[in-house]
């Protein structure tokens, strides 16, 4: 049975790399908020197994949604998927309790290894 | 003390580093090309259109980088962000430069912000143009230029700064 992954970024090129990323593996891509809000709208219809979750998002952010994602559910697993990684985004989003991270851009390999790690 | 100016230009000088750094970076991770800024060129393709990428800074400092090319070199990038196979959809173009220049500002944000141990930059959502004889000019920044010639094209990195100014409001 397939694992699913929800893409939680507003650029599409991220959903159709993700996606091409997974071809051919037991990851589906489970759905693509293109925002903060409307991905926690997609993971409540998906309860996908692993979310990938951009930072700088238009309507609400992703260290904003990752809040409101651990509060329906604790054990919500969370690549945080970004461009910026900086130290202070960084701790920030440790505070929240976001556990895995991948900056942008990003090789198949890398992140199938970044899925499995953040499943287990 | 050191003269504001002068303080002000090596401030400059270490964003515009690692702004360089990042784009070479970003290339490396995403075409597998190692490059370096060299020379001093113009792109104004034949026939081709030019297209420019721009991204704004905000924070302590303010500004905008812009990434010059033309729409094939741009393609050239497209095609190595989509692992090497062609674009289904060619109206899918901006959609994959936008992220590229974004994946390097990015990059760059984040490098600028570890060396001032701070939030000293945030980077807005790219605005991409292409046209013939296409001139961006952006009045009261220090503008820096980085050119970068490699097989998938020629490329101009030009990054302009002014410290922000709002505590004299």
């Amino acid at each position: 049975m397939s694992k699913k992954v929800l893409v939680i970024d507003d650029s599409p090129f991220v959903f159709k790399a993700v996606s091409k990323a997974l071809e051919g593996t037991d990851w589906e891509v489970a759905g693509h908020g293109l925002d903060g809000q409307l991905g926690i709208e997609k993971y409540i219809e998906t309860r996908a197994d692993v979310i990938t979750l951009d930072v700088t998002m238009p309507v609400m952010d992703g260290l904003e949604a990752a809040k409101k994602l651990f509060e329906i559910n604790p054990k919500v697993k969370i690549i945080m998927l970004s461009a910026m990684g900086d130290e202070t985004l960084l701790n920030q989003a440790r505070t929240i309790g976001i556990k895995h991270f991948l900056t942008k851009p990003f090789q198949p390999a890398t992140l199938q290894a970044k899925l499995a790690e953040a499943f287990e | 003390m050191e003269n504001t100016t002068e303080v002000l230009e090596s401030k400059f000088d270490t964003l515009f580093g690692l702004a360089k750094r990042s784009f070479e970076e970003i290339m490396l991770e995403v075409t597998g090309e190692a490059i370096q800024a060299d020379g001093e060129f113009s792109i104004q393709p034949e026939n081709r259109l030019s297209l420019s990428i721009i991204i704004g800074i905000s924070g302590n400092t303010n500004g905008r980088i812009l990434l010059n090319t033309s729409v094939d070199y741009g393609k050239n990038i497209a095609v190595a962000m989509n692992f090497g196979d062609p674009l289904e959809n060619e109206e899918d173009l901006h959609v994959y430069l936008a992220e590229f220049a974004n994946m390097f500002c990015g990059r760059a944000a984040t490098h600028i912000n570890n060396a001032f141990g701070k939030r000293e930059i945030w980077i807005s959502p790219p605005a991409i143009f292409s046209a013939k004889d296409l001139d961006i000019v952006t009045p009261n920044v220090s503008s820096m230029k980085a050119y970068y010639e490699c097989s998938l094209g020629k490329f101009i990195v030009d990054m302009g700064f002014s410290e922000n100014t709002y505590d004299e409001f």
